[in-house]
């Protein structure tokens, strides 16, 4: 069934490539201005951009990563989807419809409409940057293993493959090229999910409480794979975990950007809805089939498995075994294709927040002062989308074997002490300053990162060091209710310079 | 217009959306106490849904603490009407 070389595998590849390749130079063709280049005109619709929110979303963390965790730790795996949920709704209530009204192109916009603008773009760039390109590790290390799987050819090829169709997508196609990418993978993908979940519930009957019962009875965890603690996890990195999703969810730079693509705050909220109902579908058939269907179907079946028992290709590509488990080759190779479009889409989607970031943020609107010429920021956008791919490229094969839904988690501590802080504080609280503004974000971030790179995941299991020096990867406990207490402290002893303070006063 | 300088009278912070801050509570809320019972009622989660059944609550419970929050979403934004003051910052030029 499944070989180091699928050929069907690969004529999937290509025709993904090559159906991203078309989208990209008919939206090349359009993409001659920077609303086109950064917000794809803003003239998408609410279903469109729902659907582009979901492919943006719907990343290889959930697809490859949500099976691959079901099927080493089991129930924790919902961990990372249902804080995801709640916050949604904190986006949707909160953020979506404000940040759509004050911004332009990326929610630094909105965050530098009361505050002095270039000391707060330069911390929510950089905080948007380290975001982005932790995503992007996440994203690389689940291309390079796929492609290593699909054509045998070494990880670090593979990443460099992803890496540089991703700087074609963003340099050339812009965000209009990247929103017709994510819709047609959210379509892709919910289609294999839902052939696959069917798929797999005919295998037992359309039992679900058969394919539980076989799911326990070869799992070493027993009826426990349906119990929270499989993870291994404190109550506090729990807790840690689920905070950093739930309220960094509403503070990643790729996704509030999606809202600047469309014409208006109402039609960023309902997109926001249409979003949520394909992530929730998605969610649910990861969690409640497919999860069990891999620990049911692919433990224990050697046409998988290597010598010590563990998957072929690593536990990211327990997916694609039991796509190759229920529908041979064809399956596996259109599962293949799909995941690989999933990763292409996610990638082109967080290179264009990130090079929006450097071209709009930090060059147009902090180093040239609003005083740049159209052409020159649309180079400079695509400048940075090089330099992005370079640097995720290199990131990707510095990561290789990290749980890349594990990477995602610690990203998600970054946006909830940094991002989300500025974005929410500016919008809604009256007297924050501007130095309350930067410092409060700087202390997310600096404790975030900081913490994350001398927890186990990056100390040991990258640096190479023996021992951690701190036992947990999930800051944000720490890192998120910080960045608040700092940013309300220091604004409350500070004043804002350079506006009417009594007018200020007043509006409060 | 891209804000990229101080003016003299600083914009108003954004009117709180009473109704989607308390869809936004609410879900964050069942999410937080859907956590509590992992530690809480350990007992309930592992119990089968039924007498034999290899489903647990667990399963039932995460499904809809994901499903859910699409609902609220739902409910909160279906009265949803574009208006004047939902003009956004670009276009009115503030």
């Amino acid at each position: 069934m499944e070989s180091s070389v699928n050929t069907v595998a690969i004529g999937f590849f290509f025709g993904v490539i090559a159906l991203t390749l078309v989208i990209t130079y008919w939206a090349a063709r359009r993409s001659h201005s920077t609303k086109q280049l950064y917000a794809a005109g803003g003239n998408i619709t609410a279903t469109q951009n729902g659907l582009a929110i979901s492919g943006d979303l719907a990343s290889a963390a959930l697809f490859l990563g949500g099976i691959g965790m079901f099927f080493t730790s089991g129930y924790d795996a919902t961990l990372y989807f249902f804080p995801a949920m709640a916050g949604f709704i904190i986006m949707l209530g909160f953020v979506a419809g404000p940040m759509r009204k004050l911004g332009r192109f990326t929610f630094t916009d909105a965050a530098a409409v009361r505050l002095s603008p270039v000391p707060i773009r330069v911390i929510a760039a950089l905080s948007a940057l380290a975001i982005t390109l932790m995503y992007l590790i996440a994203q690389m290390i689940g291309a390079g293993g796929l492609i290593q799987i699909l054509f045998g050819i070494p990880y670090y090829a593979s990443v460099l493959i992803v890496g540089g169709l991703m700087v074609i997508y963003v340099s050339f196609g812009g965000m209009l090229a990247t929103t017709w990418v994510q819709i047609i993978k959210a379509g892709l993908l919910f289609g294999a999910l839902l052939v696959m979940s069917i798929m797999a519930l005919a295998q037992t009957g359309f039992s679900l409480d058969e394919l539980y019962a076989r799911a326990a009875a070869v799992h070493e965890l027993g009826a426990d794979l349906f119990q929270p603690g499989g993870l291994g996890l404190s109550q506090g990195q729990m807790i840690s975990l689920a905070l950093a999703i739930a309220i960094g969810i509403p503070g990643m730079p790729h996704i509030l950007m999606r809202f600047f693509t469309v014409p208006s705050p109402v039609v960023a909220r309902k997109s926001l809805v249409v979003g949520m109902g394909m992530m929730g579908m998605f969610y649910t058939m990861v969690f409640l089939v497919l999860g069990a269907a891999g620990v049911a179907f692919v433990t224990g079946n050697p046409d998988f498995l290597m010598a010590d028992g563990s998957p072929r290709g690593g536990t990211n590509m327990v997916a694609l075994h039991l796509a190759a488990f229920l529908g041979g080759d064809i399956l596996f190779g259109a599962v293949a294709a799909i995941a690989f479009a999933t990763i292409l889409a996610v990638v082109a989607g967080l290179t264009v927040a990130a090079a929006s970031a450097l071209s709009h943020d930090l060059y147009a609107s902090v180093i040239a002062r609003g005083k740049v010429s159209e052409r020159r920021e649309m180079i400079v956008f695509r400048s940075s989308a090089l330099a992005i791919g370079a640097v995720g490229i290199g990131l990707g094969i510095a990561f290789e074997g990290q749980s890349i839904i594990y990477v995602v988690g610690m990203l998600y501590s970054i946006a909830a002490s940094a991002t989300f802080p500025i974005l929410v504080m500016s919008m809604f609280w009256s007297r924050l300053t501007t130095i309350g503004a930067v410092a409060g974000g700087s202390v997310g971030l600096i404790l975030s990162v900081g913490l994350i790179i001398v927890g186990p995941s990056v100390w040991v299991q990258v640096l190479g060091n023996p021992e951690a020096l701190l036992p947990f990867d999930q800051p944000a406990i720490v890192s998120a209710p910080a960045a608040f207490a700092v940013m309300i402290i220091v604004s409350l002893l500070t004043r804002e310079k350079g506006w009417d303070a009594p007018a200020v006063q007043a509006a409060e | 217009m891209t804000p990229t300088g101080a003016t003299s009278s600083r914009p108003d912070v954004q009117p709180l959306d009473v109704g989607g801050a308390i869809y936004a509570i609410g879900g964050f809320a069942m999410a937080a106490f859907y956590m509590l019972l992992w530690y809480v009622a350990p007992g309930f989660m592992e119990a089968s849904l039924w007498s034999g059944s290899s489903i647990p609550w667990s399963m039932l419970l995460g499904t809809l603490v994901i499903i859910v929050p699409v609902l609220l979403a739902w409910l909160c934004s279906r009265k949803d009407v574009e208006s004047a003051s939902d003009e956004t910052y670009e276009v009115a030029g503030h």
